[in-house]
């Protein structure tokens, strides 16, 4: 039998908080994005996105185009440039940003973005679909839709 | 009363589910965001020392599985729909009825104010709204002393409506918040922790009515038979959360409270023994009940929260209190999990939960180990593929406070030990 020790409370919320400052005042390595090119439906007349908005776009907090048209992400399932797209642009590891969505399906707040088999399918539902926004690789070049830089 | 209420909120369900699907094809083809998922789990439970959670844990069970199925719609630009199908078996709870967990209509005006009205989890603490969901989490039991499974039937959702909405805080980060309002459905007032809080009445009566009873001339005994007709209503429910998701990735704070109130009644049945001093005297030997009455403030709850995720690992830390009529019970948590792989993943956490915070030490209770539960517990998790996981976890437990019946004023101490430990073997399935 592990002898449980009697503590006050919250002394790992503490724990948790200076770990919190460590970090804080760590350097961390800065993520390259340079792989990954991302691209909206040509009726969107934008050039440039903040890293922030595209982060919150793709976990469902941010729903709306400048226009007021409905964002609609969509994302490869699986493989190199999607690990990129989500590991460099999202800043989230693929386990914990699939994590992240069975959270808010099996609670009634949002469905993931859809996903794709090939690069190829990404593309062709962002050239068809209004309001919606992919990614390609750098050395892609992609008819038929608008790429903008990150920034 | 209670049964019908699940018939009810199940037919319902099942009626919008079967609209969804077989809706005509002029109204389906505005469903092309038909979505599904779902998740299929079972498991094993085995306590020693003390039966726990599910009863008769000491013997072993497999009575410990869950299934779910979700779906959604966008029947139009903003408003989106859902529902989800739920079941389980918890030993005498759940009994694989399947109810309607969820199901609410969703209209998100912008992303800083949305409103949803239905069947809605209750947003309390960084976990209940996915507290049954296995695939999220690295454990499979979330910190007792925060999420008691013994009231997950009526605390995971309200049915009333939020309002809810994001802010983002520029460099600052994220702000969630939710704020709602509604009632709280118990699904089933006879098992589980009903079937406890009643007995608990009832036997604390039996010595008090003997002793109101008994004269000099009269000895009358009396013992706590069963409960006969119960009800249990909360018939309002408010509360909100706030969760600041900071600048630095991973790392979220949360804070969430909620109100109630509990109205409830019931007859407690009790054996009758009259017992005259003198002997030539017939004694009499009758059964009798008592209609008993509660209505309770419950809360404010108040519940802190933080969790951080670095690279492989997870911190999370969360503190509640919960103010009741008589009193103010409260409980914490520490946990940390460690990705050993993409596979496999170690978890641990400490737990410590205190029914009664001014009597940590469990002064002048017939039992004095009610008074608190600590809980050390170490886990395993393994994927066997992306949609199908096992996981192990084992409990090392220091106290009574959430074992049934060990609060009871009529407790035999030698029904139960102090310390004991339990543990859990569980796969899922998810899609």
């Amino acid at each position: 039998m592990v002898n449980v020790p009697k503590t006050r409370g919250l002394w790992s919320l503490v724990l948790v908080i200076c770990l919190t400052v460590v970090a804080l005042v760590s350097t961390r390595a800065s993520s390259s994005i340079s792989t990954v090119v991302v691209i909206v439906h040509p009726e969107l007349t934008i050039d440039t996105l903040a890293v922030e908005e595209l982060q919150l776009m793709y976990l469902g907090k941010r729903s709306r185009w400048p226009d007021d048209t409905k964002v609609k992400p969509g994302l490869i399932k699986s493989g190199a440039l999607h690990e990129s797209f989500v590991s460099d642009v999202l800043d989230r590891t693929p386990a914990k940003f699939n994590r992240y969505w069975k959270q808010l399906v099996f609670t009634g707040k949002g469905v993931p973005p859809k996903s794709f088999v090939s690069e190829d399918a990404l593309i062709e539902y962002v050239r068809a679909t209004p309001g919606s926004i992919g990614y390609v690789s750098s050395t892609a070049h992609p008819d038929g839709v608008r790429t903008i830089v990150l920034n | 009363m209670s049964n019908s209420i699940r018939v009810h909120s199940f037919g319902w369900g099942v009626m919008l589910f079967v609209l969804l699907i077989f809706a005509p094809s002029s109204s389906r083809a505005q469903f092309d965001d038909l979505f599904f998922s779902g998740f299929v789990s079972q498991g094993y439970f085995n306590s020693t020392g003390n039966d726990y959670l599910i009863s008769d844990s000491k013997k072993g069970t497999s009575e410990f599985s869950e299934a779910a199925l979700v779906c959604y719609a966008n029947p139009a630009d903003r408003l989106r729909i859902g529902l989800q199908l739920f079941a389980r078996d918890f030993g005498k709870i759940g009994n694989n009825n399947v109810i309607l967990d969820w199901a609410y209509g969703d209209y998100r005006w912008r992303d800083e104010l949305g409103f949803r009205a239905g069947k809605i989890r209750v947003p309390y603490g960084l976990y209940n709204q996915v507290r049954d969901v296995d695939i999220v989490r690295d454990q499979i039991l979330l910190p007792q002393s925060i999420y008691d499974e013994r009231i997950r039937d009526f605390i995971t959702a309200f049915e009333g409506a939020d309002l809810y909405g994001s802010f983002s805080l520029g460099k600052k980060g994220v702000l969630d918040y939710e704020a709602w309002a509604g009632a709280f459905n118990v699904p089933d007032v006879t098992r589980g922790f009903w079937d406890g809080f009643w007995n608990q009445a009832g036997e604390e009566l039996a010595p008090f009515l003997a002793e109101q009873n008994s004269t000099p001339e009269v000895v009358v005994n009396v013992q706590f038979r069963n409960v006969a007709e119960p009800d249990m209503v909360f018939p309002w429910a408010y509360g909100g959360s706030l969760i600041w998701e900071t600048p630095l990735e991973g790392l979220r704070f949360g804070s969430s409270f909620f109100r109630t109130e509990l109205d409830g009644t019931a007859k407690l049945v009790f054996d009758v023994a009259v017992l005259p001093e003198d002997e030539e005297e017939r004694p009499e030997f009758f059964r009798g009940d008592i209609l008993a009455d509660v209505d309770l403030d419950v809360g404010p709850m108040v519940t802190v929260s933080a969790e951080y995720m670095l690279e492989r690992w997870t911190f999370a830390s969360e503190y509640n209190y919960l103010e009741f009529d008589d009193g103010i019970s409260d409980g914490w948590y520490g946990l940390t999990s460690y990705q050993l792989t993409d596979k496999a993943a170690v978890s641990a956490y400490y737990a410590a939960q205190y029914p009664d915070r001014s009597n940590r030490d469990g002064k002048n209770l017939p039992l004095p180990a009610s008074a608190w539960q600590r809980d050390l517990s170490l886990g395993l998790r393994y994927d066997l593929t992306p949609n199908w996981r096992v996981k192990y976890e084992h409990h090392f437990v220091d106290g009574l406070a959430q074992v049934d019946g060990a609060e009871f004023s009529t407790v035999n101490p030698d029904d139960f030990e102090e310390r004991w430990s339990y543990f859990a073997l569980k796969t899922s399935f998810h899609f």
